[in-house]
């Protein structure tokens, strides 16, 4: 048997390994329907205007459950009053200023660290961070790691730059999914918005600091699936201007749960400015 | 004819087609990826965006193709984010591969998996899914120049990783 052949039959057999799993035909369909219908309805608009509507987003969603305040909070009466527990009233307030937010360019500073949690083993916290900004209404935005990879988004078109050259990426849904410590961008809003819209708790804490400097805090707390049966907790301090009414900063916490590896956990804050500046970023040349 | 009409030819054939291509790209999706999870995710994402472009691509000829097309890139994207984002997801206490003897298949999975997604799909496309270069070039949106050198470089990488005896895989 030539080594061809014997690669080619151990490739087979690899695939063959784990048990077949039926098509979803009915799902697929209709997860299609939707698809399309967004589609449809993101081209009307801009497709990275919602890219960045959901960067704000998806830091809130990924900012997780009742982190507590740096601070004792005094509550904001006006709040305080319509606010009952874990409310639908601070979610409903939290969800329209992330709304709101993510409507304007914006810039961000996310920092962090993750670290692994093996029972009676230290490890060593491994830091990651990136800048960058978004302009929905151009709509561009770019975002730059400490190494100085980056990412910029013109139009529909995404670029990676690593290794040197600059890559166009030629996944469709890549602008939806962007990656970047915790900032995850994401064009479907509703999708970010799910886990604290309808599922976890969303707290009003009260109001710090005074004029320009005052913020309401809300808690955030929540459980995401991964891949499997992965899961991650979340819990996140929020902290929304209150002149701005936008997102000014998400302290997050996260717990991964892991089936087949040790538990992690990743600490982050993501600052958020620059609401409404103009964001300048040049098309890249791709290549060679 | 009603958009109503299409709307329901559209879906019976790309029914049709997901029923009759569901098996063969899930274990592409699984030798891209290697893991389930993941690639059962990256063909159903992928199945759905094809679905948004059904009626270009069947009257093109080659939906096949294009989903092909839909996982190596998918993949290499999510490869490009996952190295980004959380580090925490790749755990440095993971036991030593080389420290468990372990099954020559695992041993070929473990393998492929040290090698960048590119030259991973060359190595996928060329021996589990029987392409000719120029094909592969085409799902890669290269030349196929560079489609002999990743290839060379993956076989040159398996080689050093996999058992020479006669129990293992040998490239």
């Amino acid at each position: 048997m030539s080594q061809d052949e014997e690669l080619s039959r151990a490739l087979h057999a690899l695939a063959d390994e784990d048990d077949g799993v039926p098509a979803p035909v009915d799902d697929l369909v209709r997860r299609g329907h939707v698809a399309a219908r967004r589609r449809t309805a993101a081209l009307s608009v801009a497709a990275v205007g919602a890219v960045a509507a959901v960067g704000v987003v998806t830091a809130i969603a990924a900012s997780g459950p009742t982190a507590p305040p740096r601070q004792q909070a005094q509550p904001d009466p006006a709040v305080r009053g319509s606010d009952r527990g874990p409310t639908d009233a601070a979610r409903t307030r939290l969800v329209a200023v992330v709304r709101t937010s993510g409507g304007d360019s914006f810039r961000f500073d996310t920092h962090g660290t993750n670290r692994h949690t093996a029972p009676g083993r230290s490890t060593t916290p491994q830091g990651f961070g990136c800048t960058g900004a978004i302009d929905p209404a151009q709509p561009v935005g770019y975002y730059q790691l400490p190494n100085g990879e980056e990412t910029r988004i013109v139009g529909d078109d995404a670029y990676v730059y690593e290794g040197g050259k600059w890559f166009q990426e030629t996944d469709p849904t890549f602008s939806h999914r962007i990656g970047c410590g915790r900032v995850a961008l994401s064009a479907s809003p509703s999708d970010i918005l799910d886990p604290i819209r309808n599922t976890g708790t969303v707290r009003y804490l009260g109001r710090r600091g005074s004029g320009a400097d005052a913020v309401d805090v809300y808690g955030v707390a929540y459980v995401r699936q991964l891949e499997g049966p992965n899961t991650v907790q979340v819990t996140a301090t929020v902290r929304v201007g209150v002149r701005s009414q936008r997102v000014a900063e998400v302290d997050e916490s996260s717990v991964y749960r892991w089936k087949q590896r040790t538990d992690s956990t990743s600490e982050s804050v993501t600052t958020y400015s620059g609401y409404g500046e103009p964001v300048t970023v040049e098309r890249p040349t791709v290549g060679p | 004819m009603s958009v109503l009409k299409q709307r329901t030819e559209q879906d019976t054939a790309f029914a049709a087609f997901v029923a009759r291509s569901w098996d063969h790209h899930l274990r592409v999706a699984r030798l891209l990826t290697g893991d389930p999870y993941r690639a059962e995710e990256l063909l159903q994402d992928s199945l759905v965006r094809l679905y948004q472009h059904w009626r270009r691509v069947s009257r093109r000829g080659d939906p096949q193709a294009y989903l092909r097309r839909m996982l190596v890139n998918g993949n290499t994207s999510s490869w490009r984010r996952r190295r980004r984002e959380h580090l925490v997801a790749e755990s440095p206490d993971r036991a030593d591969p080389s420290a468990v003897p372990a099954e020559p298949a695992e041993e070929l999975r473990r393998a492929l998996l040290t090698l960048p997604p590119r030259q991973r799909a060359v190595v996928v496309l060329r021996y589990y899914a029987d392409l000719g270069e120029r094909e592969v070039a085409a799902v890669l949106g290269c030349s196929v120049g560079s489609v002999k050198t990743h290839n060379s470089r993956a076989l040159a990488r398996l080689r050093s990783l996999l058992p020479q005896d006669d129990e293992g895989v040998r490239p």
